[in-house]
Parts: C-alpha cells; sequence; structure tokens
C-alpha cells in the first residue's frame, strides 16, 4: 500500500427534495489499500457510492479518480477507467444464465461492437473464448459453478451478491467499489471473500472501498475506516483508532433504533 | 369458398405475412431483445413506403436508389428519436414514439404536395394524374417469373414469385438478427432490457447500443413498408394506422417474447389468422351481411389470438422459464 491517493471526494453535497443527503462530505482512498466505509442506515454511503460513480451528479464538490476529474462524467466512461461499484440490492440480469452475467463484464470485448463483428468476426470469437475461461475460474473462486448455466434470476440472495462480485472483479478494475457485499452470505464464505480480497490487493495492488455492517469483517480487513453520519463524514482512522472515537459511538447509539452494530461490537 | 382453395389468393396471404415478419423482426429486436418500449413502429413503415414512392414518382429515381434513401431516411428519423428519448425513462420512449407515429400519418394526410394526401400516393402527382410507382418493379418482377417459371418447368406465376422473394428476404434477415442477438453486442442488448444501470456499471454505453436497436428495427420497418407499397402498388395514410404497431406486437407475443426465429412463426400464424379469415364465406358466415362478417372475422381472429396465448403464454418459441423469472 502506498500513501498516494487513488479516489479524492471532496466537499460533496447532495439534497434530494428537501433531504440532505450529503453534507460537504470529504475523503480519499489510498492506492492499494482495503477502505470501508461504515455508518448508519441512512448516513449517505450509498448516495456518495452513486455520485463517484456517476449514476447521480453532485450539487457541489467534485471527486478525483487517479488524479484525474471524473465529475459529471457518465457511469460508463468512469466504469471504463477502472472504477467498477456493485449495488445494494443486487443487479443481477436475471434472463441471463450466470456466466453470461460475467461475460458481459469483460472490458473493451470486440464482439460488442456491430463494426467488429462484421469486419473482424475472429477477434470477437477469440475474446469470447479467453472471457469465457476467465468466467469459469471466477464462478470456481465465487462457488458458483454448479448453477454456471441456470438464469442469474433463479439464484438466492447471496448467490446474487456473490455473482455481483464475481462480475465486478471481471472487469478487471483498478478500483472496486462494493456496497455491503457480505449481506446474506454465510459466515464460512465471508471469510474466504475477505481473504480473497486481502489477497487480491496485496498480488495486484487492487484497491477496495467497501460499505459493509458486519464490524467484524471491517475491523479485520480494513486499513482505514470512513465513518458518516447524516450525510457528513465524522471519523476517519485505522481499525483501533476509529473504535475508540466517541463521536463514532454516539452515532451508532444515535441510530439504535434502526439496525446496525451495537456498542459491544464496536469496541 | 372458392377463394379457400386458390393458391394466388393463399400466395397473396403468405406475402403479406412475409411483410408482417420483417416489420415484427425489427419491433422484436426493439422490445423483445433491448427492451424498448416503441409504440410508434409502424411510423418507420410510413416513412420508408412514402420516400421510396416520392423518391420514384416526384424525383425520378429508380426503384433501388429510392428503396435505399427510403431506408436510410428511417434510420435519420430513428436516430433522431432516439437522441431525444433514450436518456429519458422507458415509458416516455412509448409516448413518444407513439406521438410521433401520429405526427408522421397526419402529416401524410395534410401535405398534399409531398404525399398525395389522404387519397394516399395516386395522387402524388396531384388528383387525376394517377401514378404508379410499382411498374419498374413489376418489370423486373415479371422477368424473374418468366426465368423462375423456364428454370423449374413449373408455372409460377407473379404472386408466386414474390412470395418466394419476401420470404427469401424473411429467412436471411431471421438468420442475421439470430446471429446478431447470440453475439457479445446481443448480449449487452439483452443486459440493458434486464438492467440497464447494471450494463452501465460495467462500462456499457448503453445509449449507443440503444440507438442502434432503434435505428435497426426501423430499417427494417421501412424495408417491410416499401415492400408493402409496392405489393398494393399504393400507399395511404390508413397504412400508417396505430393499430399496425399493435399487429407488430401480437405477432412478437405469439412467436415469443425474445425469440428471433420465434417472430416468423408468429407472423405467419397472425396473417393467416387475419387475413384467413377474409374470405370465410361458407356457412355459417355467407348467413351474415359484410360489415357483419368483417367483425364478427375480427373477433374470431382475438379469440384464437386468446386460445393461443392460454396454451402457451410464452408464445410459440418463448421460454417459459423466462416467464416465470418476471414474477
Amino acid at each position: 500500500m502506498t500513501s498516494e491517493p487513488h479516489l479524492v471526494v471532496t466537499e460533496v453535497s447532495k439534497r434530494f427534495s428537501g433531504v440532505q443527503a450529503l453534507e460537504r462530505a470529504s475523503l480519499s482512498v489510498r492506492r492499494g489499500s482495503i477502505t470501508s466505509l461504515i455508518g448508519p442506515n441512512g448516513a449517505g454511503k450509498s448516495t456518495l457510492f452513486d455520485i463517484i460513480t456517476g449514476f447521480e451528479s453532485p450539487d457541489s464538490g467534485h471527486i478525483e479518480f487517479g488524479g484525474r476529474r471524473i465529475t459529471g462524467l457518465p457511469a460508463y466512461r468512469i466504469a471504463r477507467l477502472g472504477l467498477i461499484r456493485t449495488f445494494q440490492m443486487t443487479k443481477v440480469l436475471t434472463k441471463l444464465s450466470v456466466i453470461d452475467n460475467l461475460c458481459l463484464a469483460a472490458k473493451s470485448h470486440p464482439g460488442e461492437r456491430l463494426s467488429d463483428l462484421i469486419w473482424r468476426p475472429k477477434a470477437g470469437r477469440t475474446t469470447e473464448r479467453r472471457v469465457a475461461r476467465k468466467a469459469e475460474e471466477m464462478l470456481a473462486l465465487f462457488r458458483l459453478e454448479a448453477v454456471a448455466g441456470d438464469y442469474a434470476g433463479t439464484l438466492s440472495g447471496g448467490q446474487r451478491k456473490l455473482l455481483e462480485f464475481a462480475r465486478a472483479l471481471m472487469a478487471e478494475p483498478e478500483l472496486i467499489m462494493l456496497d455491503e457485499p457480505l449481506a446474506g452470505i454465510n459466515p464460512t464464505l465471508r471469510r474466504e471473500l475477505l481473504g480473497y480480497m486481502q489477497q487480491l490487493r496485496d498480488s495486484t495492488g487492487r484497491t477496495f472501498f467497501f460499505v459493509e455492517h458486519d464490524m467484524s469483517a471491517v475491523m479485520s480487513v480494513s486499513d482505514q475506516i470512513w465513518v458518516m453520519s447524516n450525510g457528513r463524514v465524522i471519523a476517519e482512522g485505522a481499525p483501533m483508532v476509529v473504535r475508540q472515537n466517541q463521536a463514532v459511538v454516539d452515532a451508532y447509539l444515535g441510530a439504535r433504533r434502526g439496525p446496525g452494530p451495537t456498542l459491544q461490537e464496536l469496541r | 369458398m372458392d377463394t379457400f382453395f386458390n393458391v394466388e389468393f393463399w400466395a397473396f396471404v403468405g406475402i403479406v405475412a412475409g411483410i408482417y415478419a420483417i416489420f415484427a423482426l425489427g419491433l422484436q429486436l426493439q422490445f423483445g431483445i433491448t427492451g424498448l418500449a416503441n409504440f410508434g413502429h409502424v411510423a418507420f413503415m410510413g416513412i420508408g413506403a412514402y420516400t421510396m414512392a416520392i423518391l420514384i414518382i416526384q424525383g425520378d429515381q429508380s426503384v433501388w436508389i429510392a428503396a435505399l434513401l427510403a431506408i436510410i431516411t428511417a434510420i435519420f428519423f430513428a436516430a433522431v428519436i432516439g437522441l431525444v428519448t433514450l436518456r429519458l425513462r422507458a415509458d416516455y420512449l412509448a409516448i413518444t414514439t407513439i406521438a410521433f407515429s401520429e405526427i408522421v400519418r397526419l402529416l401524410a394526410v395534410n401535405l398534399r404536395w409531398l404525399t398525395g394526401g389522404p387519397e394516399g400516393t395516386t395522387n402524388l402527382l396531384g388528383t387525376g394524374k394517377a401514378t404508379n410507382f410499382s411498374a419498374p418493379w413489376m418489370v423486373l418482377l415479371g422477368g424473374l417469373r418468366d426465368r423462375l417459371s423456364t428454370l423449374t418447368g413449373l408455372e409460377f406465376s407473379t404472386n408466386l414469385t414474390m412470395l418466394l422473394i419476401v420470404w427469401m428476404v424473411v429467412l436471411i434477415l431471421t438468420v442475421l438478427l439470430s446471429l446478431m442477438v447470440r453475439s457479445p453486442w446481443g448480449r449487452v442488448l439483452k443486459a440493458i432490457r434486464e438492467d440497464e444501470d447494471a450494463a452501465r456499471a460495467l462500462g456499457k454505453n448503453t445509449f449507443w447500443y440503444k440507438s442502434q436497436a432503434l435505428m435497426i428495427g426501423a430499417a427494417l420497418a421501412a424495408l417491410a413498408g416499401l415492400i408493402y407499397a409496392i405489393q398494393f402498388t399504393y400507399f395511404s395514410p390508413q397504412d400508417v394506422e396505430p393499430l399496425l404497431t399493435f399487429f407488430g406486437y401480437v405477432i412478437i407475443i405469439m412467436g415469443g417474447i425474445g425469440s428471433i426465429v420465434g417472430t416468423p412463426f408468429g407472423a405467419v400464424i397472425f396473417g393467416f389468422l387475419f387475413a384467413g379469415t377474409r374470405f370465410f364465406d361458407f356457412p355459417p358466415f355467407s348467413l351474415l351481411q359484410s360489415p357483419e362478417r368483417a367483425s364478427l372475422r375480427l373477433i374470431i381472429v382475438g379469440a384464437l389470438i386468446v386460445g393461443i396465448m392460454a396454451l402457451r403464454p410464452q408464445g410459440l418459441f418463448g421460454k417459459k422459464e423466462e416467464l416465470a423469472l418476471d414474477q
């Protein structure tokens, strides 16, 4: 992990008809780190994800990815720069097979261009074979090989989370943003996925930035944690530091009515 | 009863079914594969037919040049419609396209100097100067018919020759579109149908893919339109009624939503139900007055379609598992 920032969010604000979803939120993610974003439900984490990835535009503030300003770029352009995200409410393509869901993520696939289909049909076929092989490896890694040919719509909630995670990795992102990747996944597989994240970070220098409510997971793998509450970033630091931050504890206590970690879990 | 055994009549029905098939293939690509609710498909058929007729009669162009320019014109309008609607939510596309198709129809009625007005292309050079843009094509077709007859030793009629040509076109288009839809390109279109945001998040320029689907579909509608105009030697604003778009939907639903191969089959069933019931002049139909018979015919067609859908809700070639995933 270097100290070079991979993603920098500067003073981003967003208002949705009367609700201040984000208020001058600033944070940064170091290249090659596993960084997590936590906070009570409604803190603005998913909105921030949407704004970073171009699915929403900020009222003010800007975002830099890899030293390049990406504020206002369309979502697909941001994805092509190597910033791939998943969604809190999974978006698997129900009437496509599981393997097709993965193959879709391949980047710069000549078979996806009509002109190349006509003039260089071979290039498309070669790429497709390579992509399919990689998809199969990914399926094995995520324990989905048994359902490779099934419609993605037949998968369980947890399997859909896995598929989305795998699909995001298929796109060979530099930075991958995961919105609650562990929700609905069994504890054994959770540990494996977290281990895999660490392994990928160490071997490829990939950056992970994720939102997660599983505090033990967050505390065990994160290099750095950002905490949000009511649209603001209220704390930042290594797991040890954040755990002892009074503002963080208060934010979670203030939101006790909603689901979230207990005081014990935080400590 | 005579018409029932008349080869010429069934050849004619077959031609119309083939034209419906080409028309519906465009809609299948747009709606069945990409999920674009185009409710103004007939407009592109009208643009194709009118552009060709006008270019032949007023512009003195050959059939081929006119046909090519007609398709290009339809593609151009599809691109423009796409530009203004495809960034909006899906339902806006539906509203905009149906409005567009009505605008095209009303322009065809009112721009007399250009379209010949409500009487259609016969008045393209003004009333009283009946025109016919099909003449050069008919000469070509006649030559082809004679050559086919000598080649096979069978007696080919003009209609049978046309039937052969139209269904050759349908076959080629069906194979071509099937290959396209099965390619990674087609996979992106299906992904857009399932969840456009997911496709965007993976770096797909969904706007451009949707535009392509719209333009290719429009080209197919225009092709259907100009074959239709040639076959009937005449085209009028009545042929641009919104009802025709919905015939297209009936066809793709019967063939199976999302199935390119099913589309021509849906067209044949629809074409034969619709045109085939036209000359039911045997009892009990012969006991009725002709307007009553016409209404009864629509009722029968409707009932048969309901029956088919009750037996096979996924359509002929649709996949039942996919239907279950919608719930």
